[in-house]
């Protein structure tokens, strides 16, 4: 026996002419049936309509509200992927000669402006394609990422008190150790908080890691993104770095959002604890007591046999 | 994963020459003209045809077009309304398959396949990769509508999943069979059981979200027993 359906999976030839005329049929009906909703344009038109009319007005404020929010995130998630994609192309200026440790000003101010809006994880995302893209992970590094040699899944990274077991692609992310530092000297600074979530876009600041060409210790340059720097502050001597270096911790302390909060206005959580008035005793199982002991249920006693 | 056979170029070229009868027979199965002839291509075709010198299957010569069959064009179309008495152009057109045996897959990758297929009038892009494809490549395909894209994983495509015997048949309906189905019920829509856009027949047939497919399963008392489920996005 066949299912009782009310479709026809595979017409046949000779049943196609009247299935034509039936689908035809329908379509005339449809054709006279009023259309229930008006012609898709206005949100809040289209969500008011639909309402009945003692909806209370502050529903629909706030999903007015929500919707608005979506609509938001949206189109900044769309943003970060348009960032992803663009920052795929990074060094723009000087090409293959482009110094991932001394980045154009031009190149290091869009990059840090489009890497502020990012979630860490949106970062990962950017190095992830940027391999598959055959680059070093490192947005102003033009260089192609490295190929490790052998067939080893995992690779040993010694230091001097820990090893380390590492999957092969993530050191294949980058062209060097130093790369690595540089990008993940950016990621770190990074807010977990999607950009949506923010108190105030574009108020974050991003550092990089720049070396100087001379010396051999990383300076931080706190404001490259206002300008080139003097020449001096990039060759500074280790004495001077030092200040730099308390500058920046200083400035990381800050709140992407601005000035609403630092370290001294941070909550302080207080533990208070209760006062005790007697000792305490174990809990018992007692079949009697103000709510009917262990075997009621509700409250109700059950009738027992034993 | 595929890294294993990587070395050896006859289990490659048996690799993709289960794929690729997959991917032509998923285009059969969904409507578009094939041959019957075309769907079940023996090894030695496969090997003389898509084999280069050294024996491993060469990808860029796999890839393949086809048009939908009147059938599958009357599927898709929609029924005359008030507001559009002509007949509105059909939701589907010539699909276009490609595969990709690069070992990263990321935007770069699928924004030439987006852009192969754009300039090229195809309307459905099938892109069939040997590495997954990146999360954030993934977030493009939605973006670009009304070009339709869908991806699947070589490894996916080793075995036809519709030819399992505890995979029962899918048949997509038609908008009047649904609206049929409907009245006919009583029903909306929505108190339908459901499927996900993502589930692997699903992804088999290409099914988009609003649309209801039949399933027809064996059953002890009643021979064959027909249910419907409405696609819904996940």
């Amino acid at each position: 026996m066949g299912p009782k359906s009310i479709l026809r999976t595979s017409p046949r030839a000779a049943d196609q002419q009247q299935h034509l005329q039936e689908l035809q049929q329908h379509q005339l009906h449809q054709l006279q049936q009023p259309q229930p909703f008006g012609a898709p344009g206005d949100a809040a038109a289209l969500v008011s309509g639909r309402l009945p009319k003692a909806q209370n007005p502050q529903h629909l404020q706030y999903a007015l509200q929500k919707a608005r929010e979506l609509e938001q995130r949206k189109e900044i998630e769309s943003r970060i992927l348009g960032a992803i994609e663009t920052l795929i192309d990074y060094p723009l200026i000087g090409g293959a000669r482009a110094d991932p440790k001394q980045p154009t000003p031009d190149d290091a101010a869009s990059f840090t402006r489009l890497v502020s809006l990012f979630q860490p994880s949106d970062y990962d995302a950017l190095v992830e394609e940027r391999h598959a893209a055959g680059r070093c992970g490192y947005a102003l590094c033009p260089r192609g990422s490295r190929k490790l040699p052998g067939a080893a899944k995992f690779r040993i990274l010694h230091s001097r008190d820990a090893f380390k077991v590492v999957p092969r692609e993530k050191l294949e992310h980058w062209c060097g150790d130093d790369c690595a530092r540089r990008a993940l000297y950016v990621k770190v600074q990074l807010a977990e908080e999607p950009a949506w979530l923010r108190s105030r876009d574009g108020d974050a600041r991003i550092d990089l890691l720049v070396e100087g060409r001379q010396s051999n210790a990383f300076a931080l340059l706190p404001r490259l993104a206002h300008g080139p720097l003097p020449a001096d502050a990039v060759d500074a001597p280790a004495a001077d770095s030092d200040t730099g270096v308390s500058e920046a911790m200083a400035a990381l302390n800050l709140e992407p959002g601005g000035d609403a909060f630092g370290p001294d206005t941070l909550m302080r959580d207080v533990v208070l604890e209760k006062e005790t008035t007697g000792t305490p005793t174990p809990p018992s199982l007692s079949t009697e007591g103000p709510d009917g002991g262990y075997q009621a249920i509700e409250g109700y006693q059950p009738a027992s046999n034993s | 994963m595929g890294d294993e056979f990587g070395g050896d170029p006859g289990r490659e070229l048996i690799r993709m020459w289960r794929c690729y009868k997959t991917a032509r027979q998923m285009c059969a199965d969904r409507g578009y003209q094939l041959a019957e002839s075309e769907l079940d291509i023996s090894l030695d075709d496969f090997r003389r045809d898509f084999a280069d010198a050294n024996g491993y299957p060469d990808r860029r010569r796999m890839n393949f077009s086809a048009r939908p069959t009147d059938e599958m064009i009357a599927k898709y179309s929609d029924p005359p309304t008030a507001s559009r008495p002509n007949q509105p152009p059909p939701a589907i057109g010539t699909v276009w398959v490609e595969f990709n045996g690069e070992p990263n897959v990321g935007i770069k990758q699928l924004r030439q396949f987006i852009h192969y297929i754009s300039t090229n009038n195809f309307h459905t892009g099938i892109f069939v990769t040997k590495a997954a494809i990146t999360s954030s490549a993934l977030k493009v395909i939605p973006t670009i509508a009304p070009l339709q894209v869908e991806t699947f994983l070589e490894q996916d495509l080793l075995i036809n999943i519709t030819h399992h015997e505890l995979v029962p048949k899918h048949v997509l309906l038609s908008k009047e069979e649904k609206a049929q189905l409907l009245d006919r019920y009583r029903l909306k829509e929505s108190q339908l059981p459901r499927i996900q856009e993502k589930d692997p027949v699903a992804r088999y047939l290409g099914l988009r979200r609003g649309q209801v497919v039949k399933i027809i399963r064996k059953s002890e008392t009643a021979g064959r027993y027909a249910s419907y489920r409405w696609v819904v996005s996940a």
